[in-house]
């Protein structure tokens, strides 16, 4: 399977012109930020974005050229990360740095250039849910603000249903079995 | 087949027959990338993050969608009956009335991905959401 988002740490030495919009949200500078963190591994001639979060950056490396899904991910995991307290107006929490890292990590474990992209949706305690659906069959992905990743299978015509727990980002790979070629 | 017992807290006093309106802000209503569509997230359907049961309207006990909205800006309203959250979802309905808000329950359980598949597809979107 292609791996389309690729790893670095430290400092950006290529910037993309389409990048500049998270280049320019980029907080650095405040010591309360943690260091980059890497993200996947060793593409070939590589872009690097970066992901400007609340109080870290993900620093990746995208091989290319760029899978479809890529930017729309990149702009909905931005935006989720700045939600306010109690943005679902039932006591929501932020979106916590981990589960937006961990997120887009599994984006980038599970998806090759041609994939149907994921509806990415704030969970009520800081975490990330991942969707997909279509024609009677569906998966949803969760993260925890923790980063602990659960999931969940129906197939309507199968009649089958199944559920992970506990699914560290160390060892995806029940979850890759799991969602299959999406 | 007997169905499984509801958890505790189900308040009897309230008709299978009561519909229930869950307020959907506009952030979960998805415009799915696979389809272009606008759907529900069944994420719309846990427990808040503190761990209090899900939040309902008694819809008949409320002074209307308008009032039920106010203050709430693009929000939707989706509904369902007490029966379905009983005997489809395994899941008890309770009165919680709060200050200004008479009509206030909460539908009790734990809210399984499958149980908040089965909210997320038995509801009836009465309001749709603004679209984010």
């Amino acid at each position: 399977m292609t791996m389309p988002l690729a790893a670095t740490v430290g400092p950006l030495t290529t910037t993309a012109t389409w990048c500049e919009s998270w280049q320019r949200r980029q907080q650095t500078g405040s010591p309360s930020r943690r260091a980059p963190r890497r993200l996947l591994t060793d593409p070939i001639d590589p872009i690097v974005v970066t992901l400007s979060l609340p109080h870290s950056d993900v620093v990746a490396e995208v091989s290319q050229p760029e899978p479809a899904w890529l930017y729309s991910a990149l702009d909905r995991l931005q935006r989720l990360s700045r939600l306010p307290d109690n943005w679902d107006t039932y006591g929501g929490r932020p979106l916590a740095d981990d589960a937006i890292f961990t997120a887009l990590a599994v984006i980038a474990r599970l998806l090759n250039d041609e994939s149907v992209p994921p509806a990415i949706v704030p969970t009520s305690e800081g975490g990330v849910q991942l969707e997909w659906r279509r024609a009677g069959d569906e998966l949803e992905i969760r993260v925890s603000p923790s980063g602990q990743i659960s999931a969940f299978r129906f197939n309507e015509g199968a009649g089958k249903m199944a559920e992970l727990e506990r699914v560290s980002l160390a060892d995806l790979k029940p979850l890759v079995a799991l969602a299959g070629r999406l | 087949m007997a169905h499984p017992p509801l958890p505790p807290g189900d308040d009897g006093t309230i008709p299978d027959v009561t519909i229930l309106w869950r307020r959907i802000p506009p952030i979960w209503w998805l415009k799915d990338p696979a389809t272009g569509i606008y759907r529900l997230t069944s994420e719309a359907f846990d427990d808040a993050r503190d761990k209090s049961p899900l939040s309902v309207a008694i819809a008949a006990e409320t002074t209307g969608i308008e009032a039920f909205l106010e203050g709430y800006i693009g929000n939707g309203i989706a509904a369902f009956t007490a029966g379905y959250a009983r005997h489809t979802c395994h899941l008890a309905v309770a009165r919680d009335p709060v200050q200004g808000e008479p009509w206030h329950a909460h539908v009790i359980g734990k809210k399984r991905p499958n149980v908040r598949k089965l909210l997320r597809d038995g509801c009836t979107m009465i309001v749709i959401p603004r679209e984010e």
